[in-house]
């Protein structure tokens, strides 16, 4: 049951980007449409990142920590990336 | 500390912890640098907007040479440059900013050939193509030929001279570089007049913001009109002179330098937790760290993310 909970997790990770991504290529070449795409991915990665450890009952800070400091670079790199265009 | 210890794990690191270059620590350093460039380079635009600003390296010169180059290798005649269909491109491109939108269309109706008419330009087939947020004119082009509709347009045998305007404006709010290319051929015959002249600079920055419709069509491929219009003799400028237009005195450009900074750090950072990820899985190490195949997969996104902004759209 766990390793189902697991992989469901994986993938639901997995079909976020894939959704992400199409999003960004098919629907839009709105820049505040684009950042706010970018932006999500990143927040969003944070609280999986969370909220699986804690799943899988490993809450270790050094996990937390991993997770939200990578989240943040996605972040500061998406305010690099956008900001020529504001 | 381990020479090894820098790249992949090693014992001395315990099961918690990364190899130094990925490592919490490694991965706050990363931060705090990532920030303060970004700080400086928003104080940069801020107090000195002539050395970062919004650029492309898109110009009429090169748009023509490789609109005629692409139609030559295709066994197709090239196209000369007309000055009124080139007016009634940057006038669309124009309009397109002032009324903030993507699409042949305008969203009160006005098409494409209406601004070629508007020129006094009496054809009898006309086109269109339109792109925006390319970075180069061959990437204009290229992108144009990839797709059968616009290359239609492009190595249409109809067609015998072209209007070219690249404009920068803001679109959706956002800093955005428009390529206008207008296809025609006039109803006069065309050996009668030519007038090699300056060419027009068409370029032009346009801040007007209004309401955000958007509606999008399929390229312009040829269009009768039979309509009557004062006539008047097109103006059909030979590409003899050299052109070199940029559309901008920016000394870097921004946008191309931020998104190689995120690229190539984003592309370092994906082989660092490669090269870790798979040291510990062929070597069966046991570790209690996050999943590196996630932050791969996160990593990976944000790469495949750049590319896609980094490539303009066609209309």
């Amino acid at each position: 049951m766990m390793i189902k909970k697991i992989i469901f997790s994986h993938y639901f990770l997995i079909l976020f980007f894939s959704l992400s991504l199409a999003s960004l290529y098919f629907l839009s070449l709105n820049r505040t449409i684009q950042l706010v795409l970018f932006l999500s991915a990143s927040v969003f990665y944070i609280i999986w990142g969370i909220g699986h450890h804690r799943n899988e009952d490993r809450k270790d800070k050094h996990i937390m920590l991993e997770y939200i400091l990578l989240g943040l670079i996605g972040v500061i790199l998406t305010l690099i990336i956008f900001f020529p265009f504001f | 500390m381990h020479l090894q210890s820098l790249l992949v794990h090693h014992h001395s690191l315990g099961l918690k912890k990364r190899p130094h270059l990925i490592s919490s620590r490694a991965l706050v350093h990363y931060f705090l640098f990532l920030l303060l460039f970004f700080i400086s380079i928003t104080i940069t635009k801020i107090k000195a907007p002539e050395v970062l600003g919004f650029a492309t390296h898109i110009d009429i010169a090169s748009l023509f040479t490789e609109t005629n180059k692409a139609r030559l290798d295709s066994g197709v005649e090239g196209v000369s440059l007309n000055s009124l269909l080139s007016v009634a491109a940057e006038k669309k491109a124009k309009d397109m900013f002032k009324y903030n939108y993507w699409s042949h269309t305008s969203p009160s109706g006005v098409q494409p050939w209406d601004f070629i008419l508007g020129e006094n330009y009496d054809y009898i087939y006309a086109g269109e193509n339109l792109a925006r947020d390319f970075s180069t004119s061959k990437g204009v082009v290229d992108a144009w030929l990839d797709s059968p509709s616009h290359r239609e347009n492009l190595l249409n045998t109809r067609y015998a001279e072209v209007g070219l305007a690249v404009v920068n404006g803001e679109l959706d709010g956002a800093e955005t570089t428009l390529v206008v290319q207008m296809f025609g051929t006039p109803r006069q015959s065309l050996s009668a007049i030519t007038e090699p002249a300056s060419i027009s600079v068409l370029t032009a920055s346009v801040e007007n913001k209004v309401d955000n419709t958007k509606e999008v069509t399929e390229p312009v491929i040829e269009k009768d009109f039979e309509q009557g219009v004062t006539k008047r003799e097109p103006t059909i400028m030979q590409l003899d002179i050299p052109i070199s237009v940029t559309d901008t005195t920016a000394v870097i450009n921004i946008s191309d330098s931020t998104q190689n900074v995120v690229l190539y750090f984003a592309i370092l950072l994906l082989v660092l937790f490669m090269i870790d990820s798979i040291y510990v899985f062929a070597n069966r190490h046991e570790k209690h760290t996050g999943h590196g195949e996630v932050h791969i997969l996160y990593i990976l996104f944000i790469i495949i993310a750049v590319l896609i902004i980094r490539s303009g759209g066609i209309l």
